[in-house]
């Protein structure tokens, strides 16, 4: 049986298909009957959910212009 | 989780969108220029941040990069997906940089874990009689609350300075994996280090970004 502590350091493991069969079993089977990792498990959930809703930052304008300019002189060139 | 039939069915559709955008690149169509730039543009340049020792280089790796991508945009033969072959390219553009000026690989350690044995106080020790390793928390669920009470502006604020202070090899993979929806093995080819300490550092962003909601959901939680 896998512990509460195990579950924190195995979760983002489960998450990406890493664990071994009987891992992801025993993580499986530990969060259904154990309610502090069903929450920590839901809580990660949402901070995933919050860090990909978090917009990625744009460009700064200048850089933007000075790349879409190489674009041009790339395009003259032909 | 995605099944194999629809990654398969995904990789498919990028690759047929892949050779549309490329026609239409190579075509000088710059509308699908800045589309591409707008897609790739701001994890381009958070990568090129881990790399550069300061903004102002960042920013220079990554023209750079669009500079060499164009350059060879007519010999890209498709074997990998744009997006791929753009990182790619931005990756050694990024590396020839930092040996220029001689500064260290950034991945030689999966760095800080400060928060993470701060965390450690959450569990009783090991050799509880009675509760061995388990949390010392309840952690009420997050997912039963409202959308408003996940998204409030305390909630924003706390997660936008979280972010902004992770170690940049976290902050990488953190963006590349749960925001630009990279593959874990996408990431570790891209920043050439193993499965293990992708996976180390995404879980440290991770448990970073729960903290940094706990302070307002936790409380909000007990009210419920």
């Amino acid at each position: 049986m896998l512990s509460c502590r195990q579950i924190y350091e195995l979760i983002t493991e489960y998450d990406d298909g890493g664990l071994s069969t009987s891992d992801r079993r025993g993580f499986e089977s530990h969060v259904v009957i154990c309610p502090p990792c069903r929450g920590f498990v839901s809580q990660m959930r949402v901070a995933r959910r919050r860090v990909g809703d978090a917009s990625a930052p744009a460009l700064p304008p200048e850089l933007e212009d000075s790349i879409v300019d190489a674009f041009r002189t790339w395009k003259q060139q032909g | 989780m995605t099944s194999t039939g629809s990654r398969a069915a995904h990789a498919l559709s990028e690759v047929s969108a892949d050779r549309d955008l490329l026609a239409r690149l190579r075509a000088g169509d710059e509308a699908a220029f800045r589309g591409l730039l707008a897609d790739l543009g701001p994890a381009m340049l958070r990568v090129a941040g881990l790399h550069a020792r300061d903004g102002e280089v960042a920013a220079e790796i990554v023209q750079e990069t669009w500079v060499a991508v164009l350059r060879s945009l007519d010999r890209f033969e498709g074997r990998s997906s744009l997006r791929t072959w753009v990182f790619t390219i931005l990756a050694n553009c990024a590396r020839r940089r930092a040996k220029s000026e001689a500064r260290s690989a950034p991945f030689s350690s999966v760095g800080d874990s400060a928060g993470e044995e701060n965390e450690l106080d959450r569990f009783f020790a090991a050799n509880h009689q009675r509760w061995a390793s388990c949390w010392t928390t309840i952690n009420t669920r997050w997912e039963a609350l409202p959308e408003d009470a996940l998204s409030t502006s305390e909630a924003d604020a706390a997660m936008t300075d979280t972010l902004k202070s992770l170690p940049p090899n976290q902050a990488v993979v953190l963006a590349l994996r749960d925001i630009e929806g990279w593959s874990p093995d996408e990431v570790c080819t891209l920043l050439q280090m193993t499965a293990g300490n992708q996976r180390v550092l995404l879980h440290r962003a991770r448990l970073a970004a729960r903290r940094a909601l706990e302070p307002t959901l936790e409380g909000r939680s007990a009210r419920c």
